[in-house]
């Protein structure tokens, strides 16, 4: 993939989009749901034993305790 | 008699049907590439629902074998999202729409391709390779769920799910020929589905018919107290309610509509109003004045929660890291959602379209408040032919008429009206919200009832 190329068409793609797109003054939607749910009653937390066993078997590297091992980010 | 009367009958059992679509897919699915991986243990759960039958306890999609886009969750199959990414992504758990389908015994049948992470309107950027349409030989058959309406056109199941976001439903059941429901935002359940853009994604069916495609929304339909964004609403039915009288229906079309599509299509949207109006429906003019800036906001949208829905995707729980692997639309959309995300620019681009948003769902409502149906095209133009090069913003224009429906969080559905040099196109539906039944009942009046 040619890196150089997507990168300068993204860059013409948010120019012309925002072009089209012209200035407005209306309060911003962000969900289309007015009667969000924000609040639900307790109840009594599922578990599924399945679930640690299948999400380990996807990690690319784990431990013989079943602990994810990843990487330090570069930004630590 | 259909496949729903015949499993119902006993004429046909929950077995020999999943094993006609097997022996279907394996004859030739090699050419359509209509799915990325199929149940094995689909045999296995046929007999179990076939017991149930017997026993008269089984439930309304008994039998029915279900495909499903290759970004919702089926516990043990992979759920991809046709990208390298999630290449060895085997789902740990049921999302809650296949937990509906389960309890009322459909039977999933197997995994769809689609574009990659669903960035795409043609179904041509799948890692997997790209799905041809059964309907248009050569032509794409729209995305970005290419391979379920694919998979329904092939006849390689019964019904399939989808998702919608910008069109992704609608596009491929036009170009494909087959029925496609995007619900009310909020309807369906999306725990479980692998987002592009929370605020606009919605999971519906793809179907060959309008009662099937109503029996599948009606199952997977309703409140879920997992998510914050499912309506407080009762389990619709649907099916119950189906009519072809469409008496007192009024029904509008945009002239803005014939603005932006290519007359061919436009004369055979016309043939169905005329076909509307026969039934009694009567059909006016309305207004949609910023139809052009639904595309820009759409868009621009899309990129910054895209971006935010791909930061998970960094190698250390499950796959590869997203950038280092993915296709060229994706890296594209995450680039633009990056930079957009920046402090600096997120007002400049990201508050504005959604200041556009509330233009574009007002203008909406408005137009549906003096009629109860909005009809028009699905794309402005004809399926391009597969491999043909498509400049980015081309591609994007596919989404111009599916997209004020995810904008404004209404349903819209379509189907077939007709074909233009035998390629199929479909007239689209948009209701006000939770008015899913005026539009299976104006297609099932075009279907003939």
């Amino acid at each position: 993939m040619d890196e150089s190329k997507v990168r300068r068409e993204a860059e013409r793609v948010l120019k012309e989009l925002s072009e089209a797109l012209g200035e407005i003054s209306l309060e911003e939607t962000y969900y289309v749901v007015e009667e969000i749910n924000v609040t639900r009653n307790d109840a009594e937390p599922e578990l599924n034993p399945e679930f640690r066993k299948a999400a380990l078997k996807i990690a690319p590297h784990k431990d013989e305790e079943g602990y994810y091992i990843a990487e330090m980010g570069s930004w630590v | 008699m259909s496949v729903i009367e015949e499993l119902q009958s006993g004429a046909l059992s929950a077995e020999e049907n999943v094993a006609r679509y097997f022996e279907a897919i394996e004859a030739r699915d090699g050419e359509i590439n209509a799915f990325i991986e199929v149940n094995s243990r689909a045999i296995e759960e046929a007999r179990a629902v076939d017991e149930k039958i017997k026993q008269g306890r089984a439930g309304k999609l008994a039998g029915l074998a279900i495909a499903v886009k290759s970004n919702i969750n089926v516990m043990g199959l992979r759920a991809t999202c046709a990208s390298k990414t999630l290449e060895n992504y085997v789902a740990p758990y049921d999302a809650t729409v296949i937990e509906r389908i389960r309890r009322e015994d459909g039977i999933i049948i197997g995994m769809t391709n689609m574009d990659e992470f669903a960035c795409g309107s043609s179904g041509e950027t799948s890692y997997f390779g790209p799905t041809q349409n059964p309907a248009a030989k050569g032509r794409i058959p729209g995305g970005s769920s290419s391979g379920s309406a694919a998979a329904i056109a092939a006849n390689f199941a019964d019904l399939a799910l989808g998702s919608d976001t910008g069109g992704s439903i609608r596009n491929p059941a036009s170009h494909c020929g087959v029925v496609g429901i995007k619900p009310t935002y909020g309807l369906v359940p999306r725990y479980g589905l692998i987002d592009l853009a929370m605020s606009l994604d919605q999971i519906g069916p793809l179907a060959r018919d309008v009662y099937s495609a109503a029996l599948l929304l009606e199952v997977i339909a309703g409140y879920n107290p997992k998510e914050a964004t499912t309506l407080r609403v009762s389990r619709p039915d649907y099916t119950s309610k189906l009519s072809a009288d469409l008496s007192g229906y009024t029904i509008g079309f945009a002239k803005e509509f014939e603005e932006y599509t290519s007359p061919e299509i436009i004369r055979e949207v016309k043939h169905a109003l005329a076909k509307l109006e026969a039934q009694g429906a009567s059909v006016v003019e309305v207004e949609l004045p910023n139809l052009s800036k639904a595309l820009p906001t759409y868009y621009l949208t899309v990129f910054v929660e895209f971006f935010s829905a791909t930061r998970r995707y960094d190698g250390r729980r499950y796959g590869y890291r997203i950038e280092e692997v993915c296709g060229e639309e994706v890296l594209r959309r995450i680039l633009l959602g990056r930079y957009i995300s920046q402090k600096e620019y997120s007002g400049k681009y990201y508050r504005r379209a959604l200041q556009f948003r509330s233009l574009i769902k007002k203008e909406m409502l408005e137009a549906l408040s003096g009629v109860d149906l909005i009809a028009g095209p699905t794309t402005p133009k004809l399926p391009h032919r597969i491999g043909e090069s498509i400049d980015p913003l081309a591609m994007y224009a596919y989404d111009l008429l599916t997209v004020p429906a995810n904008l404004a969080g209404i349903p819209a559905g379509v189907i077939k009206v007709g074909e233009v040099g035998e390629i199929p196109v479909g007239i689209q539906f948009h209701a006000k919200p939770l008015e899913e039944q005026k539009i299976l009942n104006a297609m099932y009046a075009l279907e003939g009832g």
